[in-house]
């Protein structure tokens, strides 16, 4: 987690919200990984174009073909973030953005229950919780979740059997997502934390005796 | 054959639970009457309720497994935070009416052998809590399925009324009516008891806590079949039972506690007894049940995703929704001046309302390539999922209706 001041963007203030032209943004396109990560292009109506951060507001720039940029609406946002730090299974609640040269560029994950009430528009009440951040250099994007490892340097300090305990309980997609960005030496020793002691449900208090 | 059976075992529980747990106070409630108001004649409406039953359990386990998260979750995910949010408001407010009604039945329950209700509503509220709260998921699913067990005395007191076996073949296979009115709406009311949304929501959250695996999906479809029928034959046990006695001498009844204490001249002590024990254990395990699905839903609508297992400072959110809920539907049916009945029926067409949604959100989610890689459901089942969600949602409407002008099944 990060104590990063706040943004001058959220993601989810953006969304849906109409440009000059009336077209609504449907999502934002970033270019990923990074400490930061730079928005690209915007997606309106099903087409995809440049994106400009002009007196306060998005502006549309050149279409673009289809890229291989992150979608921060379908990939990042709402999906589930293992937290190998707090070691806890958490949702991305919004992202940060911040303008920078004419762009705008992501700085972080907002996680918790505050931006769930802001942008269910209870700010007072989402006022009261503290901002919960996630660095973008401390996360990866994956197909099943978004895997927040804080640093390799920071991982390797994790004890194993803490990190076993946060993975076992994962599904089988996102257990692999996670051991697949650790070091491959915690990633073995984690691996083989599971196996001593695997997780199977109830068998062994309904295993048959042998005849 | 010892290691599929100790497989079998070992994946015991989601369908089982979910399963009996629909069989509540407010379903046992539904059948009796149908039973003594109707006789043999809708029991086909049963066995398409338990059809529907299997279908979407089945669904909901194997969107669990395939995403590793639950209902609210995935509709979070999906549909974003504020539809999310406004399922999960509607979820909680129909779950604390259901809850009321489970509070209700235990107390009509305990009733019956002379336990005030300003006593019995506390202690079971407070006797579920602790169990719930400080037993580890191992126990707290053993009790769930001790307290299901218990359901099997409906069986027995149906015996005891000595029900028409041809009649009971008859009616279970041969669609018709009683001819008498009413009957359209108590068999909607079969159907809307049967699926509640809370039971969805609860299958797949708790087969995502038990952390069901894909290749174990074969056997845990196994307990989501046998939960969802013994679900179904209890339920045909209390109509026969009281189609065999009330029925037969032209007998109404209002409630569960009325039919148990009606059976006691036409069926014998015994059968009565039995009936208010099946009454208590079911309002015992859906006391315990309705508010574990709200918990789930709402540690995983804020993102606080928990489990069964975790202590109370892992998760406050889950279990002090679960604490929450619980005291606020014992307050509502200990405290005799505040009315039960609108609570009951406001969440009933609340229950009613949400059922659509969900089903056609998890028929969608279902038949996605993207959501559920290789577990995507199939063509047939897909039609069967759209073709169920159409049949519940003209039921749900008729039962919307119903309430509305103030009929009653």
């Amino acid at each position: 987690m990060t104590d990063r001041a706040p943004a001058a963007v959220q993601l989810s203030d953006l969304l849906g919200r109409r440009l000059p032209g009336g077209e609504r943004v449907a999502d934002l396109l970033v270019e990923a990984p990074g400490t930061t990560w730079p928005v690209r292009a915007v997606v309106v109506d099903g087409t995809t174009y440049e994106a400009h951060w002009q007196r306060d507001r998005l502006a549309l720039g050149a279409p673009l073909p289809p890229t291989g940029l992150l979608s921060l609406r379908r990939d990042v946002l709402d999906r589930q973030v293992v937290d190998t730090d707090d070691r806890r299974v958490v949702r991305v609640g919004d992202v940060a953005l911040r303008p920078v040269d004419g762009g705008l560029e992501a700085v972080a994950l907002e996680v918790g229950l505050r931006p769930v009430l802001q942008r269910l528009g209870l700010r007072p009440l989402a006022r009261r919780h503290r901002e919960d951040l996630l660095r973008l250099d401390d996360v990866t994007v994956m197909a099943s979740c978004v895997v927040a490892h804080a640093s390799h340097a920071h991982v390797a300090t994790i004890e194993t059997h803490h990190l076993a305990r946060l993975i076992r309980r994962l599904p089988h997609r996102m257990k692999h997502d996670v051991l697949s960005q650790l070091p491959p030496e915690h990633s073995r020793a984690v691996r083989e934390h599971i196996a001593r002691r695997p997780h199977r449900p109830h068998l062994s208090r309904f295993r048959v005796p042998r005849a | 054959m010892r290691r599929r059976l100790a497989l079998f075992l070992a994946v015991l529980g989601p369908g089982l639970i979910a399963g009996l747990s629909d069989d509540d106070p407010a379903g046992i409630t539904t059948y009796a009457v149908m039973g003594a108001d109707h006789g043999y004649a809708l029991l086909w409406v049963l066995v398409v309720a338990t059809g529907m039953l299997v279908l979407y359990h089945l669904l909901g386990v194997r969107i669990g497994v395939a995403t590793g998260q639950g209902m609210i979750g995935l509709v979070r995910e999906r549909y974003g935070v504020r539809v999310g949010g406004l399922i999960l408001a509607c979820l909680l407010v129909a779950n604390l009416g259901t809850l009321a009604a489970e509070y209700a039945g235990i107390a009509a329950a305990l009733g019956l052998v002379g336990v005030p209700r300003e006593l019995s509503v506390p202690a079971a509220a407070i006797i579920i809590t602790l169990l719930v709260v400080r037993s580890s998921f191992h126990i707290v699913e053993r009790i769930l399925l001790a307290l299901g067990a218990l359901l099997a005395s409906y069986v027995l007191s149906g015996l005891l009324a000595g029900p028409d076996p041809s009649a009971t073949l008859h009616g279970l296979l041969v669609p018709g009516s009683s001819g008498q009115t009413g009957a359209l709406i108590a068999a909607v009311a079969v159907v809307g008891t049967t699926i509640a949304p809370w039971g969805l929501s609860f299958i797949q959250s708790y087969a995502v806590d038990k952390r069901i695996k894909a290749e174990q999906l074969k056997m845990e479809n196994v307990d989501i079949v046998t939960g969802a029928v013994l679900t179904g034959v209890i339920g045909l046990f209390v109509i026969i039972a009281c189609a065999a006695t009330l029925h037969a001498t032209g007998t109404s009844i209002e409630d569960a506690a009325d039919a148990a204490l009606a059976l006691e001249p036409l069926a014998g002590g015994f059968a009565s007894l039995l009936f208010g024990v099946g009454l208590l254990a079911a309002g015992t395990l859906a006391a315990a049940v309705v508010p574990l699905s709200s918990g789930y839903s709402v540690a995983e609508a804020i993102g606080a995703e928990a489990r069964i297992d975790d202590s109370f400072r892992q998760a406050p959110v889950f279990y002090g929704t679960f604490v929450v809920m619980t005291a606020l539907a014992a307050l509502l049916v200990a405290l005799p001046f505040i009315p039960l009945l609108p609570i009951l029926f406001f969440s009933q067409v609340l229950n009613a309302i949400l059922l659509v949604p969900i089903l056609i959100a998890l028929a969608r989610i279902g038949g996605d390539d993207r959501v559920m890689g290789a577990l995507r459901v199939g063509r047939l089942q897909q039609g069967l999922l759209w073709g169920g969600a159409i049949g519940l949602g003209i039921a749900s409407a008729v039962l919307i209706v119903t309430l509305l002008l103030g009929l009653t099944p």
